[in-house]
Order: C-alpha cells, then structure tokens, then sequence
C-alpha cells in the first residue's frame, strides 16, 4: 500500500466534492439568468449555451471523482 | 424570495460569522480586563460568550444540511474536522459559559481556576479560527 498515493487520491476527492456542488451553482445562477432574459433571445440562447456547459462540466467531475474513487478503495484493499 | 435549500445554506454562513467573531471578542475583551483592571470588560466578554454559544446550534444545524444535501453527505478531510472541532468547540463554549454563570468571581480570585477559565477563552478563538479557515475553503 503506497500510503502517498492514498493520501493524493483523498486530496484529489475532496477538491472535487468541494467543485461538483460550484458546478451545479453556476448552472442554476445561469439558468436563472436565461429566464431573466425572455426578452432578449441571443441572451437567453449564451446564458442557455452557459448553463449546459456547467452541467457537463459537473457530469465530468462526478465521473472522475468515480474513478478516483474506485483507485482509492482499490488501493486501501491492497494494504487489508 | 430565496428557495429553502439557499436559505438554509445563507443561515449557516450568517451563524458561523457570529461564532467565528463573538469569541475572538471575548477573547480581545478578557485581554483588555486583564490589562485595565475594568469589570466592564469581564462582564462584556461573558454576556459576547452567551451570544456566542446560543449561534452554535443554528451554524451546526445548517452547516449539517448544508453538507447532507449539498455535498451529499460525503466524507473527507476538511468535514471530518469541522465535525471533530465543532464537538470540541461546543463543549468547550458550553463549559466556559456554564463556568462563568456558576462562579461570576471567578477572573477576581488569584487561584489557577482564573489562569484556566482565560486558557479556555483563548482556545475558543484558536478553535474557531481553524473552523473558519476549514469553512472558507468552500467559498
């Protein structure tokens, strides 16, 4: 067990548990943005555009953290 | 008006900015009783604890939503300690100020007791300055 490795997965984990909920955030603050601006398409179309990006930014992260994940109790089994 | 969820997030960082700021007062207040001689001092830095101590259940209560539905409950390091250190904090607090209700001589006498109840008034600072520092690392 490399207790180094274990240590800079949990470090890489948690600085994604900390950016995952800032995704979701972002999102929301864009999409709040895109219903403030019915009257101004191109507007409500960039704030649209901005709000997917931060969801596929999120679904992105919560598949590396996944992964990070699994390393991480792959690595914890070798040192049982 | 803002959705429950986002309100109750605003609530737990409004409650910790009291915690984190009351008891650095106390502690500036029993410093400046400790150097003028002044009551006034004492009697503020009891009466900051008291305000102090009744936001802990509002900043925990919120901030335990908060991480259940926010970052889904999830362990790390930075929660593990926030909950280790709020435990710690709130015992200490509650100790502190129950201390102080039941004894209000206690900074006039000249025993260890007095050198103790600072002591205490101190690491509540130092406590809730690593509870701020873990805090802000969401922000």
């Amino acid at each position: 067990m490399s207790k180094e490795k274990i240590r800079e997965l949990k470090k890489k984990i948690e600085a994604l548990v900390i950016a995952i909920p800032r995704e979701l955030e972002a999102y929301e603050f864009y999409l709040d943005l895109a219903e403030k601006s019915a009257d101004d398409a191109p507007s409500k179309e960039m704030f649209m555009f901005l709000a997917k990006q931060e969801l596929f930014h999120r679904d992105h992260l919560e598949k590396m953290m996944n992964d990070l994940q699994s390393q991480l109790e792959e690595e914890l089994k070798k040192g049982k | 008006m803002l959705p429950l969820k986002k309100l109750i997030v605003h609530t737990h960082h409004i409650a910790t900015h009291f915690t984190n700021a009351l008891f650095p007062v106390s502690a500036a207040l029993i410093t400046l009783y400790l150097i003028t001689d002044k009551p006034s001092f004492e009697t503020a830095c009891y009466y900051s604890m008291i305000f102090g101590l009744m936001s802990i259940p509002v900043a925990y209560g919120s901030g335990f939503y908060d991480w259940r539905t926010r970052f889904q409950g999830r362990r790390t390091f930075i929660f593990d300690h926030k909950v280790v250190f709020g435990i710690i904090f709130l015992i200490l607090a509650s100790i502190v100020v129950i201390w102080r209700s039941y004894d209000g001589g206690i900074m006039y006498s000249v025993g260890l007791n007095k050198w103790l109840y600072v002591t205490l008034v101190y690491s509540l600072t130092g406590i809730a300055t690593w509870l701020g520092y873990l805090g802000g690392k969401f922000i």
